[in-house]
């Protein structure tokens, strides 16, 4: 696996109530993953969370300067060791051909009625 | 369940446990789930040591937990085999692989899919002894998930758990499936969503309100000897629904 982590991306997220970084953007020959964290935490990941509490949805849609498309094929986030943050992993597939030169991921995050989306580009994109 | 299908999936679960490679346990036994409730079920799954003379470990070499099954390596090539010993849904290529705990998982998978009437839709909070899942489908068509495992499944499973989902299904056939395996404290939400698939074998498509999916998740603990599954059918709600 090879990681095009590049520069560290930071935006702002859900009506400027939660910042996130994404620290890297790692590769497989099946898929991609990118590594990120979110503060202050996801409500849903905090410790006085119900199991059964609305929970913050997220996926991923991605496309390549080629024009290839890539799912979503989920992820994991919680609660950092230290409570200051969420911290998580989200994966699409396939894996990136070494063509391709950048690739765009739109997060989405999706809470109660409203619904998020964010763009962001990585590039270049170095090959496996 | 047909007594044909029902008398093979038995079958498979007898020769896996006499085997000694899984044995279902746990406060909601697997079949005891099946049995309450076909659309929302699972249940906690351990190893038992069994001597294995050939591998050259000898007497008491744990089979299941430290000889992985990784499900991430079950491409469509893989999965697109024949094995009669492992039943099928209509419509499904019957898994090919041969270690009997993916047959077993498979058949489980198979039958939960085509036995289920799947008259819930999948949104709102399904719970469980082993996690919590919840659904939501945005306004665009994409279904989104949330998995979280229970105290009982956390004190099983240990601090990390690997969640896969080794299958899944839409509307009878096996689909490529949407999750890829994730290793995490056990605190995490496991999390996943389903647009676009695969039919293992060829074609595909989006889903559509009112489609029947199953997704089967397959939990490995890291406490040794320790594993679970989960299974969820149901009916694909109109785009918006929570």
């Amino acid at each position: 696996m090879s990681d095009n982590s590049g520069a560290v991306r930071r935006i702002s997220i859900m009506s400027g109530r939660h910042e996130l970084t994404v620290h890297s953007l790692s590769r497989s020959e099946e898929s991609f993953t990118l590594d990120y964290s979110i503060t202050p935490p996801l409500p849903d990941d905090l410790e006085t969370a119900s199991p059964s509490g609305t929970p913050v949805f997220m996926w991923l849609e991605a496309v390549d300067d080629l024009g290839n498309r890539y799912d979503d094929v989920g992820g994991a986030h919680g609660l950092s060791p230290d409570g200051s943050r969420t911290s998580g992993t989200i994966s699409g597939r396939p894996g990136l051909p070494s063509e391709a030169g950048s690739l765009t991921v739109r997060l989405m995050f999706m809470a109660g009625n409203d619904e998020f989306g964010y763009d962001l580009m990585f590039a270049p994109l170095a090959s496996d | 369940m047909s007594s044909r299908t029902g008398y093979r999936i038995a079958a498979l679960l007898v020769s896996a446990a006499t085997a000694g490679l899984l044995v279902v346990t746990g406060a909601v036994p697997a079949e005891a789930a099946d049995a309450s409730d076909d659309a929302n079920g699972g249940g906690f799954l351990t190893a038992v040591t069994v001597p294995d003379p050939s591998d050259g470990s000898g007497p008491g070499a744990e089979v299941a937990p430290d000889d992985p099954v990784m499900f991430d390596d079950l491409t469509p090539d893989v999965l697109d085999g024949s094995d009669d010993s492992v039943p099928a849904a209509p419509g499904v290529s019957d898994p090919g692989v041969s270690d009997p705990d993916v047959e077993v998982e498979a058949a489980r998978a198979a039958v939960v899919h085509a036995r289920t009437p799947a008259n819930t839709m999948c949104s709102g909070t399904w719970t469980h002894p082993v996690s919590t899942v919840q659904f939501q489908r945005a306004s665009g068509g994409t279904l989104a998930w949330s998995f979280k495992l229970s105290n009982a499944a956390k004190s099983a499973l240990g601090p990390v758990v690997t969640v896969t989902m080794p299958f899944s299904y839409v509307n009878g056939k096996a689909v490529n499936p949407p999750y890829h395996p994730h290793t995490e404290p056990n605190w995490y939400n496991y999390h996943g969503s389903l647009n676009r698939f695969q039919f293992i074998g060829g074609g595909g498509g989006s889903i559509q309100t009112g489609d029947k999916v199953t997704f089967y998740w397959f939990l490995k603990g890291s406490k040794p000897g320790t594993a679970a599954d989960r299974y969820i059918t149901c009916r694909v709600p109109r785009p918006g629904s929570a």
